[in-house]
């Protein structure tokens, strides 16, 4: 485990030096603010629309992120034949897949917990009062965002990063849609549908910014069954993953 | 071992199919009672905090409020993570 | 061939299918080969030959579509195996944000290796990268990093050193610098599988030569058995006053100097001819008709 928490440093390190976190966290953060320009609310709804908008942004952005953050990165390791002396000698595949990966989630994470700290400023500057449940919305989003990303992990293994990102992205849209509609989107095969729906996570589980905009409080247990949820699944794609890259001939 | 280990992933992923959607698996009380509403000029209701109608179960049937659902939430987590502890040891490459 | 060799090939093929799926490339046939323990083993071949994609099926980077690799009884990729090597690898890249003392230190963490700064700057001095440690490696030049990546391969002092093409590109100077490290190691007790077409350059280092054409290896042996053998004589003469030489085997001279005196050439020279490697290689790799 050693070596790969000093491989998820260096990946960390690589990730920082590159503009493309930073470009998707300003991008976050001037869509956070023109959330809060748009008018014709009142202060009440206004405050809903702020944190429900605000938080949906957030997770687009870790949807952005996890793409502008792996998608290039094994097969740009395979292209420059970096991961050549990594994988021969001091990395089993397994640890260079998770150093990548975890390197990958810090960066990830850090971005999207500097996106709740934006909306909560914007809010505070908007003079709406900050829900006490922000920032654990805010980890289940991060949580989500392990997820994305290590699919993005699974599918950066077998397809280029232009092929990535749709598949992530649909992938993602597909995950938030309940049963009845997504079999609603064939219903002529309502078998096949509930199967492919059962293959895929359900998003529904990391979104509180209902509860959070109309004022409800959440279970401390929800939040709880929902990482351990997010986790679980992540681990199954990282799993695949690992799969996938074992099966690769790094020619 | 392999075949053996692959076929567990079907089996296990089929687990996790029993009323895996909160919709699906809600109870009759979770969807509330036909509600009347005064319409005003832009049709907007209103409705009281809590207030579990026709209009409103669809909020109150999301995961973080179907406490009937956690339990499931619970076993697709644990199914999940013996997938992930299957395939990972199903793909560990052995040499020839 | 002792399964604990340090390098044990049996019956190694490799082969690619082309992009359309339509074609079969056999890069590698049939390869047996071993590395013993103090050995230096050359592989040579030409371009396209198949000395990479063998070095990589070592490796555990690709796997054999038949026959077995072993290394020291274990399977290529295994832990105890990467612990004990050191990886040369042909055009050698790293992450260009770090130096080169950073990266040192980064692998030789991830390797669990109880060297310290001073004992990674003593390993930079050594490859000739005194002065270069804590210059990113954006600013390297590619035989800058050729130097590093042999530095990252003797940071474990492994036991065995796979070496692919170690010194294409670098001046004479480097080449030889590189030449007395391998000796170095070797004599230190590392085992050392060196793939190359400097043929010069191998016959000054290696025990042992397999030479590969086509997938297939086609001579192997020691360099005496492989440079000796047969004595020749190469006469000189003269043929419409173009000066032309002929290499013949030592028992045919007199009956080859009165051949070519019967057809009315002049003979001005005869002397005793040594093979070099290149001749055997040369030899071993023309194609046949």
């Amino acid at each position: 485990m050693k070596a790969v928490l000093i491989f998820s440093i260096m990946t960390l390190r690589m990730l920082f030096r590159r503009r493309t976190p930073w470009g998707i966290l300003v991008g976050v953060l001037i869509a956070l603010a023109a959330i809060a320009q748009v008018p014709g609310f009142s202060v009440e709804n206004q405050g809903r629309f702020v944190l429900d908008f605000g938080l949906f942004g957030i997770e687009l952005g870790a949807l952005v992120l996890a793409l502008g953050l792996a998608a290039n990165l094994f097969p740009r390791d395979r292209e420059q034949r970096t991961v050549m002396p990594l994988v021969a000698v001091p990395l089993a595949r397994w640890q260079y897949l998770l150093g990548r990966f975890l390197g990958a989630a810090m960066v990830q994470a850090t971005a999207l917990v500097v996106s709740c700290i934006g909306l909560m400023v914007i809010l505070l500057l908007r003079g709406i009062p900050v829900p006490g449940d922000l920032f654990p919305a805010t980890l289940l989003i991060v949580v989500e965002g392990w997820f994305l990303l290590a699919t993005v992990f699974f599918f950066s293994f077998f397809t280029s990063p232009p092929l990535n990102w749709p598949l992530t992205t649909i992938l993602f849209v597909l995950s938030q849609m309940s049963v009845r509609d997504f079999v609603a989107l064939a219903p002529e095969s309502p078998g096949l549908m509930r199967g492919i729906r059962m293959l895929l996570p359900h998003a529904d589980v990391f979104h509180i910014k209902d509860p959070l905009a109309h004022g409800f409080d959440v279970s401390p247990q929800f939040f709880l069954l929902a990482v351990f949820y997010g986790l679980c699944y992540t681990a199954f794609m990282l799993s695949l993953a690992l799969a996938v890259f074992r099966s690769r001939d790094l020619k | 071992m392999k075949p053996l280990l692959l076929l567990l992933v079907p089996v296990l992923l089929c687990g996790c199919a029993v009323n895996y959607d909160p919709i699906e698996s809600a109870p009759h009380e979770a969807f509330g009672v036909e509600c009347e509403h005064d319409h005003d000029d832009d049709d907007h209701h209103a409705h009281a905090p809590g207030e579990i109608c026709s209009d409103t179960w669809w909020f109150f049937t999301q995961p973080w409020a179907a406490r009937w659902y956690w339990g499931k939430l619970l076993r697709d987590g644990i199914v999940l993570l013996v997938l992930a502890s299957l395939v990972t040891v199903a793909s560990r490459r052995r040499g020839k | 061939m002792g399964s604990d060799s340090p390098v044990s090939v049996e019956h190694l093929s490799r082969n690619f299918q082309t992009k359309a799926g339509l074609k079969k490339v056999e890069a590698v046939k049939d390869v047996d080969f071993t590395v013993e323990f103090g050995e230096i083993l050359g592989f040579l071949g030409h371009n396209g030959a198949g000395k990479t994609t063998t070095m990589k099926c070592v490796l555990g980077l690709l796997r054999p579509t038949s026959g077995r690799v072993r290394l020291w009884g274990l399977a290529p990729g295994s832990a105890c195996a990467r612990a004990r090597m050191g990886y040369v690898p042909e055009n050698p890249d790293y992450d260009d944000s770090f130096s080169s003392l950073e990266l040192l230190r980064a692998f030789g963490a991830m390797r669990g290796l109880s060297g310290t700064d001073p004992d990674w700057r003593r390993l930079l001095g050594r490859v000739g990268l005194q002065g270069w440690e804590n210059v990113r490696l954006r600013q390297f030049s590619k035989g800058m990093k050729q130097r590093l990546s042999l530095a990252l391969a003797l940071q474990s002092q492994p036991d065995l050193l796979v070496m692919d093409e170690p010194t294409g590109g670098l001046d004479p100077i480097a080449r030889k610098e590189f030449r007395d490290i391998i000796l170095e190691e070797n004599a230190r007790g590392a085992s050392i599988l060196l793939s190359s077409h400097l043929l010069s350059e191998v016959e000054s280092v290696v025990h042992r030569v397999v030479i590969l054409n086509r997938g297939k290896a086609v001579r192997t042996g020691t360099l005496d058995q492989l440079l000796g053998g047969e004595e020749t004589h190469r006469i000189t003469y003269l043929e419409e006053d173009n000066h032309r030489e002929m290499t013949v085997p030592s028992q045919d001279l007199q009956e080859s100097i009165d051949m070519l005196r019967g057809r009315g050439f002049s003979v001005i020279g005869v002397e005793r001819s040594w093979k070099s490697l290149e001749e055997v290689f040369l030899a071993a790799t023309e194609v046949r008709e």
